[in-house]
């Protein structure tokens, strides 16, 4: 599971339909042909206001009990709703394939 | 569309504080952004714009972004920005104010700057309160709405901002929401193209002040009521006026070919400089001959004593 830390700590608690394509399968990702994304949250401005994970059309973002968005990304469509909205620019969502870069440019 | 974030940051001051200072779920954040988008859109330069706020809450966007801005006094943004836009017409100025800095203390100034149709944007962005001062009721706040100044419900009618706009003689009005942030982008580029006055009147939210006191909930559940609130301007044209109580429309709202202030000021100055250089010729005419007259009776003069 070379899958991001933000999908696996959502995964827990949301009951996601189990389907095909887990994100970070790689075979997954190839079969379906399905773009796949990544929702990054910059913690250092998030005020956890709630409005990404209210709004979100696929309940990719889920609040903890502390109110903080964590994001489960397999079923992210990519619509940007959430970033468009964030009103503290704290969110970005792009495409997995360099899901790798964003890892690493976050820590 | 991690573009979008990468946008936003080129256009943000980053040696400001961040994050910004308004509450967690603030329409104002989401305005901000909006703004950003339009004018990367509009493809003008940094320089070439100026971002004028009054005080209140909105009064803050100017500090946190990139271009030539000007915070100033309350109520007074337009003021400052038709003195910009006079002395410098190729500069794209862009005014920000909030629902009490444009309709009350600056209502005058709204008004006969749309009357004049002065080319410049004025975005207005209505809470429905006085977020920043502590709740007390302004122009816009409803009919029975609960303020700080209002505990007995407010016994004053709102203004409607775009509506006013309208027959006050704007050039191009709209009205958008901040929940119906892409739509929100598409106007605001509009107006910062169009020339003349043009009016964004921006339904945003205050949930500290104005949504708790009235049992409206938080940020995401005024974002819902701006949702249910909010008709497109084409389909409210046909919806019966009793389904529009309590709603408004949205969208362009007037987009009009006005004679625009600086075209005409400019015109003035031109007819002016003209007659000026007439009278000019004739006068400096007289003048020449009145000087060889001089000079000529000064000669005589000094002939005479020499004899």
């Amino acid at each position: 599971m070379e899958s991001t830390q933000d999908s696996g700590r959502g995964a827990g608690k949301v009951p996601l339909v189990p389907k095909k394509n887990m994100a970070g399968e790689p075979s997954g990702n190839e079969d379906s042909g399905k773009a796949q994304f990544k929702i990054d949250i910059f913690r250092g401005w998030c005020k956890c206001c709630g409005i990404c994970a209210a709004f979100c059309p696929r309940q990719c973002i889920r609040l903890d009990e502390e109110g903080s968005p964590q994001a489960d990304c397999r079923k992210c469509t990519g619509c940007g709703w959430c970033e468009l909205h964030c009103p503290d620019f704290a969110i970005s969502v792009r495409k997995i394939e360099d899901a790798g870069r964003t890892t690493e440019d976050r820590a | 569309m991690a573009e979008a974030t990468k946008l936003i940051h080129k256009y943000l001051r980053h040696d400001k504080k961040f994050p910004h200072v308004w509450c967690p779920g603030c329409g104002n954040g989401i305005l901000l952004g909006s703004l950003i988008r339009g004018i990367d859109r509009t493809g003008i330069e940094k320089d070439d714009i100026v971002i004028v706020s009054g005080i209140g809450c909105s009064g803050r966007l100017s500090v946190y972004v990139d271009f030539n801005t000007l915070h100033t006094t309350h109520g007074r943004a337009l003021t400052f920005a038709t003195g910009i836009k006079l002395a410098n017409p190729k500069l794209n100025v862009i005014v920000i104010m909030g629902d009490g800095d444009a309709t009350a203390i600056g209502g005058n100034h709204f008004i006969h700057a749309a009357r004049r149709n002065l080319d410049l944007t004025a975005i207005v962005v209505n809470n429905n309160i006085y977020g920043m001062t502590g709740g007390q009721y302004s122009p816009t706040t409803p009919y029975g709405a609960m303020a700080a100044t209002a505990l007995y419900g407010n016994i004053e009618h709102a203004f409607s901002i775009a509506e006013l706009a309208v027959m006050a003689g704007a050039g191009m009005v709209s009205r958008g929401t901040v929940y119906h942030a892409a739509m929100l982008d598409d106007l605001i580029e509009k107006a910062i193209l169009r020339r003349g006055f043009a009016v964004v009147e921006v339904m945003s939210h205050c949930h500290i002040q104005y949504g708790r006191r009235n049992q409206m909930g938080d940020a995401v559940e005024m974002l819902r009521l701006q949702k249910e609130a909010a008709v497109r301007a084409e389909k409210a044209a046909q919806m019966p006026a009793e389904e529009m109580m309590g709603r408004y429309t949205i969208g362009v709202l007037a987009d009009r070919e006005l004679p625009v202030y600086t075209e005409e000021y400019e015109k003035v100055r031109k007819s002016a400089k003209e007659m000026m250089q007439l009278v000019g010729k004739a006068e400096s005419g007289d003048l020449k001959a009145a000087d060889k007259r001089r000079k000529r009776e000064a000669a005589g003069e000094a002939d005479n004593a020499e004899i």
